[in-house]
Order: C-alpha cells, then sequence, then structure tokens
C-alpha cells in the first residue's frame, strides 16, 4: 500500500467519490486502514492550502469534490482531519487573510449538505471579538448535528469561552448546580455544549463527588450561595445498594430520602430540580432473577424510579435514563471509565444524556419548540403526489416504506394531541397535495390537523416566514423537517433559528432524527396544551374578521366570550408559571419566573398575583391572562402583564386593566405604576399603558408609566366579555 | 515514533484548547497548563477513540509523561 503515491490514491479515490461507488471507496479507505486515512486527510489539506494560497480553480474543484463525498456522513472525519488547526494556523499570516480564508471555509460549509460540526468549529474561530455572536450561530449549528463526543472534547474551552463572554446574548441564562453521586466534571462542559445549542448560556456549579446530601441539607454551603436556578440532581445505581438482592425496605428509604432533599430545597432556594432516575447496572449476576424476584435488583431499581417520578411536586421534573439508554446507540455506562475516573454515563452517552437534561431546562424556562413544520412528498408519504398519484404512493401497511411513514404521521399526530402545532409547506400543487388528505384511507393526519398549510411553488423560507406571520410566532419555534437536503440547506442558511433535523439520505432515519432533537420536550399537560390547536384555529379566523373593524366587533359579540378571574393558586400555578416564561409578544416585561418564584409570590403578603381564563361559544381556551403586581404601600406595580398569542385581539386587555383597578381601590391605594421593557418581539404593547390612560414618566429602554385615576369612573370599555369573578 | 508524538500533540491542543502546545517524549503531564486529571481522561479517551484502541485501567492509572502515551499508542497500534 504504501508503495502507491498518495497522489494516485487521491485521484482513485475522487473518482470514485461519486454516486453509486461512494460507499465503495468509503469501506476501501476503511479497508487500507487508518494510515491512510491519516495520510489521504494531510494530501486533501495540502491540495486546500495551495488551492487556498495560490486562489486557484483546484479550490473550486475540491468543493465539488467535498460535496461530492459528503453525501455520506461518515466522510465528516475526513474533512476533519483536514482542518487540522495547526496547519490552518500557518497560513493565517494577517487579518487579511484571516477574513478570506473564513469566506472559503463558510463557503464550503454552505455546500456542504449539511453543516460539518469540525468546519463549524473553525469557523467560529476565525470569527473576530466583535462578531462572537456570529461565531455563537456557527457553533449552535454544529452541536444542532449531534457531533460525536470526540467533537465535545474539541470545542469545550472555546464553547466555555464563548458562555462566558458577556458580550454575547443569549436567549437566557441559566444558573445551573450540578449535584450527584458520579464525577460532574465530564458531564458539564458537555451540558455547556448542549445549552449554548438551545441559546442558552450556562453558568455551572458543580457540587463535590457523592456530597449532594451534605450540600443540600447545610444551609451554609456554597450550593446556597451561588443560588441556582436549575439544580441537577443526579443519583445512579452505585448510590444504591448494589447487592442482586435488595430488601424492600430499602427502595422505600431511598426514594423518600431522595424526596427529602427535593423538599428541603424547594423551602430554601426557589430552583427547579431535575431528578435523574437510577439506571440499571452493568452487573446483572443474577440474570432474569433480577426483574422476576420481589427484591430482585433491577426490579427494586424500578421500584426506585416509580416512587421517585410518581405524583411530582410543583417544580420538580424526572429524567428516566433507562429510557434514554434504550436510545443511544453505543453503551450506557462504561465500567472502565466509572473504574478511572467515577465517570457516568459513558463519555459517548453523555452528549444525549447532555441534551436530554438541557430540553428539560428549556422546558422548564419555555424555550421548547412549538410548532412541527412538515413536507408532504417523502416525508409524509412516499412518493411524489403529483406524478404518482393517489395510488402510486406509499403509504400504509402494504409496504415497509409506506409504515415508516405512518409512523412518522402517527407521532407528528400525537404532539399535536399535547399541544405542539403542526403547518405543512410544501413544493406541490394545492390540489394535488389536498387529495391523500381528501380521499386516502390510510392517512393518519388530516387537513384539520394543521393550523398552516402552505402547498404552493415558492420559495421555502419565504413560505416559513409566512407561516411564523400567520400563527404569530417566532421563526425560533419551528422544527422544519423535510426529506430533500437541498431544501434543508436552503432553511438553515436563510433562517438559521429554525431547527432543522437531519439525517443525510437516510430517510428512514427522519423520525429518528427528530426524535434526537428532543425539540419539544414538556414538563406538564395543561388542559390549554391540549385545546392549543383548536385555539389557533379560531385565532386565525379573528385574524381574518379583523380585516374590517365593523366585522371585527360584530364577531367578538358573536363570540359571547367569558371570562373567568382569581388568585393565583395551587391549582392554577403550573399554568401561570408556563404562560410567564412561554409569552413573548403580549408581555410588558418579559421577567420569568420559576414555578417556584410564583409560588412564594401567590403566598406573599405584598404581591396581587390574577389569573385569567377566556371561553367563548367556540372554545374553551383556559387560562390565557396573568397579572403579576408588587404592592408597595399606596403604589401597585405592574411587575408582569401578560397575554396569550392565542388570544390577542379579543381586547382583553381591557378587562383585566379594569379588574386591577377594582381591586386596587377596594385596598386603598392610590396609583398603579407600569412598565414597559421592550425587547424584539413585544413591540405590540409598547402603547398600551398609553392607551389605557396611563402618563408617561420615564422613556428610553425601560419606560415606566403612573395611573393616578384610580377614583375616576372607568372609561366606558365596550362590553365585549363577560367577567365572572372566582374565589 | 515522531509521528506518533505530534499526533498527540494535536490531540492535546484539540482538548486544552491551547493552539501552540510544544510536547516532547519528556514533557511532564503536570507541567502541562489546564491539563488536570478530567483533561487527562479526556485525552485518553480521544486517543483511543481517534486509533480504535483501548487502554488498560492501570496504565493509564500511571500516566506521568508525554512519551508515557505516545508508548501505549505504539503498543496497541
Amino acid at each position: 500500500m504504501s508503495e502507491i503515491p498518495i497522489q494516485r490514491w487521491l485521484n482513485i479515490f475522487f473518482s470514485m467519490a461519486q454516486p453509486p461507488y461512494v460507499t465503495e471507496s468509503l469501506s476501501l479507505c476503511r479497508e487500507l486502514g487508518k494510515t491512510f486515512h491519516y495520510e489521504l486527510a494531510t494530501a486533501i489539506l495540502r491540495r486546500l492550502h495551495t488551492a487556498l494560497q495560490n486562489e486557484d480553480a483546484a479550490f473550486e474543484e475540491l468543493l465539488v469534490a467535498f460535496n461530492e463525498l459528503a453525501d455520506v456522513s461518515q466522510t465528516a472525519a475526513y474533512i476533519a482531519t483536514m482542518l487540522d488547526r495547526q496547519k490552518l494556523a500557518k497560513m493565517e499570516s494577517g487579518e487579511e487573510t484571516n477574513q478570506l480564508t473564513l469566506k472559503k471555509l463558510m463557503d464550503l460549509n454552505k455546500t456542504l449538505p449539511f453543516p460539518n460540526p469540525d468546519l463549524c468549529l473553525e469557523i467560529a474561530k476565525l470569527f473576530s471579538f466583535s462578531e462572537k455572536n456570529l461565531a455563537k450561530r456557527e457553533l449552535q449549528q454544529a452541536f444542532g448535528m449531534f457531533p460525536p463526543y470526540s467533537f465535545y472534547l474539541k470545542s469545550q474551552r472555546y464553547v466555555s469561552e464563548l458562555t462566558q463572554n458577556k458580550n454575547i446574548p443569549f436567549k437566557r441564562t441559566v444558573r445551573l448546580a450540578v449535584l450527584g453521586s458520579a464525577t460532574t466534571s465530564f458531564l458539564t462542559p458537555v451540558l455547556k455544549a448542549a445549552a449554548l445549542a438551545k441559546d442558552i448560556r450556562l453558568e455551572v456549579y458543580e457540587g463535590a463527588y457523592r456530597n449532594y446530601t451534605q450540600e443540600i441539607l447545610n444551609l451554609q454551603s456554597n450550593l446556597y450561595s451561588f443560588n441556582p436556578d436549575v439544580i441537577i440532581l443526579l443519583t445512579e445505581s452505585h448510590d444504591f445498594p448494589a447487592s442482586p438482592q435488595i430488601s424492600l425496605n430499602e427502595a422505600d428509604t431511598y426514594a423518600s430520602q431522595i424526596r427529602g432533599l427535593w423538599k428541603h430545597l424547594q423551602e430554601n432556594s426557589g430552583c427547579h430540580i431535575i431528578q435523574t432516575g437510577l439506571e440499571y447496572p452493568d452487573a446483572a449476576s443474577w440474570g432474569s432473577l433480577e426483574d422476576t424476584l420481589p427484591d430482585g435488583r433491577r426490579r427494586q431499581i424500578d421500584n426506585v424510579n416509580q416512587q421517585l417520578s410518581e405524583s411530582l411536586p410543583n417544580a420538580v421534573s424526572f429524567l428516566n435514563v433507562n429510557a434514554i439508554a434504550s436510545q443511544c446507540e453505543s453503551c450506557w455506562t462504561s465500567p472502565r471509565e466509572w473504574q478511572i475516573a467515577k465517570q457516568y454515563p459513558s463519555s459517548t452517552a453523555t452528549p444525549l444524556f447532555a441534551d436530554s437534561l438541557v430540553a428539560q431546562i428549556a422546558a422548564a424556562f419555555g424555550m421548547s419548540k412549538k410548532m412541527l413544520i412538515l413536507d408532504l412528498d417523502n416525508t409524509c408519504w412516499g412518493g411524489v403526489i403529483g406524478e404518482d398519484g393517489l395510488a402510486g404512493i406509499k403509504l400504509g401497511s402494504a409496504s415497509a416504506a409506506g409504515e415508516s411513514f405512518l409512523e412518522l404521521q402517527r407521532y407528528a399526530k400525537d404532539l399535536k394531541n399535547r399541544g405542539v402545532l403542526l403547518a405543512v409547506c410544501s413544493k406541490n400543487n394545492e390540489r394535488d397535495a389536498l387529495l391523500p388528505f381528501e380521499q386516502h384511507d390510510e392517512m393518519i393526519l388530516k387537513k384539520e390537523d394543521f393550523v398552516v398549510f402552505k402547498a404552493n411553488w415558492n420559495n421555502k423560507a419565504s413560505n416559513i416566514r409566512d407561516i411564523a406571520r400567520e400563527a404569530n410566532l417566532g421563526l425560533d419555534s419551528f422544527v422544519f423537517l423535510d426529506d430533500n437536503p437541498a431544501e434543508r440547506i436552503l432553511v438553515r442558511n436563510e433562517l438559521p433559528e429554525v431547527a432543522v433535523p437531519e439525517f443525510g439520505q437516510a430517510h428512514h432515519l427522519m423520525l429518528q432524527a427528530l426524535k434526537r432533537g428532543m425539540y419539544f420536550e414538556t414538563l406538564a399537560l395543561t388542559d390549554e396544551d391540549k385545546n392549543r390547536h383548536q385555539s389557533y384555529v379560531s385565532r386565525q379566523k379573528l385574524q381574518n374578521a379583523a380585516e374590517s373593524p365593523a366585522d371585527l366587533t360584530h364577531f367578538l359579540k358573536n363570540l359571547k366570550m367569558k371570562c373567568y378571574h382569581g388568585a393565583v393558586n395551587e391549582s392554577s400555578l403550573l399554568r401561570v408559571a408556563q404562560l410567564i416564561n412561554k409569552t413573548n409578544q403580549f408581555n410588558l416585561t418579559t421577567r420569568r419566573y420559576t414555578q417556584q418564584q410564583v409560588n412564594e409570590m401567590m403566598n406573599g403578603e405584598n404581591w396581587w398575583c390574577h389569573w385569567f381564563r377566556l371561553d367563548d361559544s367556540q372554545q374553551c381556551h383556559g387560562i390565557v391572562g396573568v397579572l403579576l403586581v408588587r404592592k408597595q404601600q399606596e403604589t401597585w406595580i405592574i411587575d408582569s402583564w401578560l397575554i396569550s398569542c392565542r388570544v390577542i385581539g379579543r381586547r382583553l386587555e381591557s378587562l383585566m386593566f379594569k379588574v386591577l383597578r377594582n381591586a386596587a381601590k377596594k385596598a386603598g391605594c392610590s396609583q398603579i405604576l407600569g412598565e414597559y421593557i421592550p425587547t424584539e418581539k413585544n413591540g405590540l404593547v409598547k402603547t398600551l399603558y398609553s392607551k389605557l390612560g396611563f402618563s408617561s414618566m420615564q422613556e428610553e429602554n425601560h419606560y415606566i408609566y403612573s395611573f393616578n385615576q384610580i377614583d375616576s369612573p372607568p372609561l366606558s370599555v365596550e362590553d365585549l366579555i363577560v367577567a365572572v369573578a372566582m374565589e | 515514533m515522531t509521528d506518533h508524538l505530534s499526533s498527540v500533540q494535536n490531540v492535546f491542543c484539540d482538548v486544552l484548547g491551547e493552539q501552540n502546545l510544544e510536547l516532547t517524549l519528556e514533557t511532564l503531564l503536570k507541567d502541562i497548563p489546564h491539563c488536570d486529571s478530567v483533561a487527562l481522561i479526556q485525552i485518553v479517551l480521544m486517543i483511543e477513540n481517534q486509533w480504535g484502541i483501548s487502554f488498560e485501567t492501570d496504565e493509564v492509572a500511571e500516566l506521568r509523561t508525554v512519551g508515557q502515551i505516545v508508548k501505549l499508542v505504539e503498543k496497541y497500534t
């Protein structure tokens, strides 16, 4: 092998690097072994450098070659080695070259079927100080590809620098404490990266190894001075008696100890708790007896997990690691890594674990995705409806492929039923696109399941922008699923906020990629979640009516709206906290509070916390409005005021203000203060306080308004909504 | 030997996020900036992953110099 010059191998390789030979050439490479791998990569690197330096046509050639190579995801490894940092650094002799390299690398990355994580990392590093925000975006793309553990290692230092740089805006900063019965130092860098991918800046506190009980019980511990927003309580099976037979009491004792720690934490800190369950241990010397004996080890581990996950208190969530482990491609634990460093889970499983944890953190702060946008041809069914016709498309139990599309539809339908919105974005004639929905017996998804249905020949990026406008949602709440790599590239490049699951050419992995993203994690299911779809549908009717004001009043009257309202209490807490964390548009201050914090407010004497529920002739929208008011002697300060976007335009705000005013009057208050803190999304309510008769006290970035005419008769409000006070 | 040294050095650069580490076979691990026990395990994992090899638990515990790592790579490749 070594007699053949690299150049010749390279030529052979490139000549073969075209479908359908790609796989063959790759397996050839594999056979040739690692040495060849390294040398090939070095040769490619050399050619790339020459091309970059001379700016000659060879670079273009390489782009084409890579494009073809990268059709198969394994080739990422080649590009990775090619981008050997030190060699690249040598050619960075000055700012100008830097910029040139950056541009070329970005072009290269955009030509690939999907962003190459290693390339993203190199690009991110080349961004100068002033452009760190773009660097963050590159890394988000990289982690969105779910790279292997080694990539997290390569990028950890850089991720940590980005996360600590306060000049880079993140959607949210979360102070996270990780306590556990295993070493947490291997997990935290990966958590930071997984959080960065979801635009969360993690500030992490790590507890001492196996010291979690003491730290939680000691109010003077560093844990409490760190004051976390979220605590991960990472327990694993070494923390629990290890013999194959475990007395039944021990499971009870263990679970109740942990539950006791939660209680103690909640009494002393306003944080959200993520509890990880116990994994099945590697040692299973008793075989199936571990499951079948009443005191068998696995059975008792199930018992503990069950006790930890049932009737969870507010602001505690549970992560079932055995469920995650079953989806994990590698082994969940590594005995060797445990022995060497008390590392849990195994390094290769760590990214999946970190993503699962971060999905829960995102959910706790209302940052999960809200809508799944589906392509139709080869995504919801096999084949092209416009060409293959109703009888030609693959859907249903008759074929394996048809079965897989059914499964995807079932998954999407399940999402819809728990509050995720669905939309269609397909290149089709609308007539054709509707055909299966109307006439195919095996369709699980129905036309009515979608709140927006775009079947046309427009560019998908602009269609998605339209969907955002029509559904009144931000692009960052979308996940876009499409079988066509070209469409995915387009959407990623034009709308980087949209999450685009990647699965190469392997269509059968589409659903898996969607699940792997954990985009739609929720920690609780409220009635409002189940009704969300219906709310959006009626809101669209409202929008259509709103085009003529006369029609609007008429429309609203016909809705026979009824608003129930009352003080926030145990039973409304969950939904109120959810709204506080999710609402972006009708939200005057966009202050986020955890469930625990709201709990403290509603029980505090200095707060007036009120919820508002809206029902109409069509449906019950559930709790859609929240007012949190801080009482300072005779002044009431509106700390938070928000209305869910599903009922914007119903004039609920006038009624809410009326209720607030009456309460204030009754309490002898003489002044109400309102604040408006502008964000990218809340322009809608910029003039709310002026409209309600407040006078402006301070402007610029943080607007403050005052209302002193508590006693004067209220402005006449059209009685579109009947108000009912609840005890 | 030298070839493996430069590859091993690259892994150190990657994991530690240092662009310009100059390591020799004699370099003591404890003298390398930021190379704490966690980083060392990460480096070992990365090396194992890159070469598709696996060291003995004791061998990892006894690592003191860069040269020892290079020797292990040679032993298993």
